[in-house]
């Protein structure tokens, strides 16, 4: 076995430890469990980037090529962007759902069939990773602003009722949920724009095209136009709340499809192994 | 005989507010206070006036005749036969002041379990007590115990975590729904107690503007006064619904004052931005279909009676707690208390320099073998003499009538100067009060 996938192992483990002690915390906030929970996703997150380093070190190239690498990817950005919320508005609350989310896409990473091809020599010019990296990341964002649309949902279905008890009363409040919300939208968005087209680029390089027809493609093209309405939704018309909650809720989905489905469904050059 | 704490008073259990209010008349706090520091049977007074109790802690040697002159003053200075209210005073004695004094601190005693203002009012008691000198070494160990126990309630139980009254529910429902409440706009219909208290407590949470709307703009424009806020006529409420983020309404008009059709035309133009409606009329002045609106909140009356009712089942759990913190402190207090009369600190005074002697002999003798028993009895004797001719003045001192004034101040400086308490039973230090 290969040094780094025992790493993988090692902090998927981790994950799903502080996974246990994020769920507990929903019901005894007050306890040793939040403290637990931030200190072993830090251990698992740090193992995480270690496994990072060293594929990337082994490889020589990082560890995001093919749909393993993305997914592993994604789940460290994620807890990464856990951490910088946690660091500002201490809401141990938000790695309740960021983290099944994680430990989600590390298992998926780790049970998806390898469509094994190796590096194509497609795969060494700095747009591709430019590419990659912005698409990326713009999907790690659009998570956050998946979990943050749950949670407002969740938290205004319960004011609405009036039944305001138990584990939500530890929720943050619905400004800073749809406040989230809007933000990781906004730079998911732009992340998941210059991706688009940063593609598009590297396809007229390499291809000397800038549209292939590819499911990929299309997919993201769609998906794009999902965010895109929300976005504009949001801005011109002041959408907010519970719509917007729902529809980034959707756009996930999409995004979803587009990320995994589309690889297993269709045939295409962005199928990656 | 020994001197006793006293504390004798009423609240809003034992009396109803006009005797309340005539008892208490806030603006002669200091004018009472003085008044009762000169009634000859005190020694240390503390007078503690609020809305919801009027007490009067006290120390004296002759406890029986400074209630009665405490009782005769109240009844003479407020011009009250003392008829009318004797029968709802209540009067504590020694343990029984300090527990009623500590559960007062940490709002056990008050009307919303768990209420914070207290403790601040008892301590603005204090800082005038000490601006006028009427309090020593008791009542200051008193208030600053009663000050720790307050806080060490606060921090080791919950029991001020959950809102229990309707105003404060209204806020702690706002604060979900908006985050924070700085510079968030209120629009207030109508008047009433309650809604009053529910802006008083929006505007301690930081929002910014008040909008007062009323059916007379008389009386709009009198509480906008009152809360620095702007006042518009009723008909002009619909403009302003647009603008505002909550709007507490209290009517008492029969039918809705806003209704659903209203607040669905105005979401597109607030560009939904939330809008928060606390609804305290009976019958309601909002029409509750609103809150099926997406960003629109409404909360009435009987909503928040039922948070308030849930989070005070949870308060009285905390409070059982808070009681047992009580009870230990105010035994420990009880120790500290018997220390302070004349004979035990004698006696601890003697035993510790005693003590001493033995040691410092024993560690002399065991230097100097060459001794024969008879010098070692020499010695012994002398050091013994020295001893008593040291003790001999302080004692007197602490014997004399004359000294019998303030024998509370020097038992308390006797027992610091020669560290005769264990070191946890030292002046507390967790609040300095400036004189």
């Amino acid at each position: 076995m290969v040094m780094y996938t025992f790493f993988y192992q090692l902090a998927l483990l981790g994950y799903s430890i502080s996974l246990v002690f994020f769920f507990l915390l929903l019901f005894s906030p007050k306890s040793i469990f939040p403290r637990l929970a931030t200190n072993s996703l830090l251990a698992s997150f740090s193992i995480h980037t270690t496994a990072l380093i060293t594929q990337w070190i082994v490889t020589s190239h990082f560890p995001f090529l093919g749909i393993k690498g993305s997914l592993s990817f994604v789940a460290w950005f994620l807890v990464l962007i856990y951490f910088c919320l946690y660091y500002r508005f201490r809401m141990p609350i938000l790695g309740t759902f960021f983290v099944p989310l994680v430990v989600a896409l590390m298992l998926i990473g780790r049970v998806v069939p390898k469509l094994t091809n190796p590096p194509k020599p497609l795969f060494k010019a700095f747009w591709l990773y430019f590419h990659i990296s912005t698409s990326l990341l713009g999907d790690t964002l659009l998570a956050v602003a998946f979990c943050a649309g749950i949670m407002y949902l969740l938290q205004e279905r319960q004011i609405k009722q009036k039944k305001l008890r138990g584990i939500y009363v530890r929720f943050p409040s619905l400004f800073f949920l749809d406040t989230l919300n809007y933000h990781a939208l906004v730079v998911g968005f732009v992340l998941l724009t210059i991706g688009l087209l940063s593609g598009a680029f590297y396809a007229q390089w390499v291809k000397g095209r800038f549209w292939n027809w590819d499911p990929k493609e299309i997919w993201s093209l769609i998906t794009w136009l999902v965010y895109a309405i929300l976005i504009h939704q949001r801005l011109m018309l002041g959408w907010r709340g519970r719509q917007a909650a729902w529809f980034s809720i959707i756009g996930f989905c999409f995004l979803l499809f587009t990320f995994l489905g589309v690889n297993y469904f269709f045939q295409g050059y962005h199928r990656f192994g | 005989m020994d001197t006793e704490i006293v504390l004798i008073g009423l609240n809003h259990k034992t009396a109803p507010l006009e005797i309340r209010e005539r008892l208490g008349a806030s603006k002669s706090v200091s004018e009472i206070l003085v008044h009762l520091s000169q009634l000859s049977p005190i020694k240390e007074v503390l007078f503690l006036s609020t809305c919801n109790r009027v007490e009067t802690l006290f120390t004296s040697k002759q406890p029986e005749a400074a209630i009665a002159a405490v009782k005769q003053f109240f009844s003479a200075f407020n011009q009250v036969p003392l008829s009318k209210f004797e029968h709802s005073l209540y009067i504590y004695r020694q343990t029984e002041a300090v527990r009623h004094l500590f559960r007062v601190a940490s709002s056990l005693d008050s009307m919303v379990l768990g209420e914070p203002q207290i403790l601040g009012q008892i301590k603005d008691a204090y800082r005038l007590a000490l601006k006028h000198h009427t309090v020593g070494p008791i009542l200051n160990r008193l208030l600053h115990k009663s000050f720790s126990v307050a806080k060490r309630i606060r921090t080791e139980t919950r029991l001020a975590h959950h809102a229990v009254s309707v105003s404060y529910a209204a806020v702690e429902m706002a604060k979900k729904i908006f985050g924070h409440l700085e510079r968030k706009q209120v629009m207030l219909i109508g008047a009433g107690e309650m809604a009053e208290l529910a802006v008083q407590h929006l505007i301690n949470n930081g929002v910014k503007n008040i909008i007062v709307a009323n059916r007379t703009l008389e009386r709009a424009m009198e509480l906008a006064r009152r809360f620095q806020g702007q006042a518009i006529s009723i008909a002009e409420k619909e403009e302003y619904l647009k603008e505002v983020d909550i709007v507490i309404s209290s009517t008492g008009a029969p039918h809705y004052v806003v209704r659903y059709e209203d607040v669905k035309n105005i979401m597109r133009k607030r560009r939904h931005k939330p809008i928060f409606f606390i609804d305290i009329a009976v019958p309601r002045d909002i029409d509750p279909k609103v809150n099926a609106l997406d960003n629109a909140y409404v909360y009435d009356i009987d909503d928040l009676q039922a948070v308030v009712e849930e989070n005070r089942l949870k308060r009285e759990k905390e409070a059982r707690k808070a009681e047992r913190i009580i009870e230990e402190e105010v035994i420990k207090f009880e120790h500290w208390l018997e220390t302070l009369a004349v004979v035990p600190t004698i006696i601890a005074l003697k035993h510790k320099l005693e003590e001493i002697r033995y040691k410092e002999l024993n560690k002399t003798f065991s230097h100097l073998k060459h001794l024969s028993e008879e010098d070692k009895k020499a010695i012994a004797v002398m050091t013994e003499a020295m001893i008593k001719k040291v003790l001999h003045d302080p004692i007197e001192f602490l014997k004399q009538r004359e000294n019998r004034e303030k024998i509370d101040f020097y038992l308390d400086v006797t027992r610091r100067l020669f560290n005769l308490d264990a070191p946890e039973e030292n002046q507390d230090k967790w609040y300095h009060v400036k004189r």
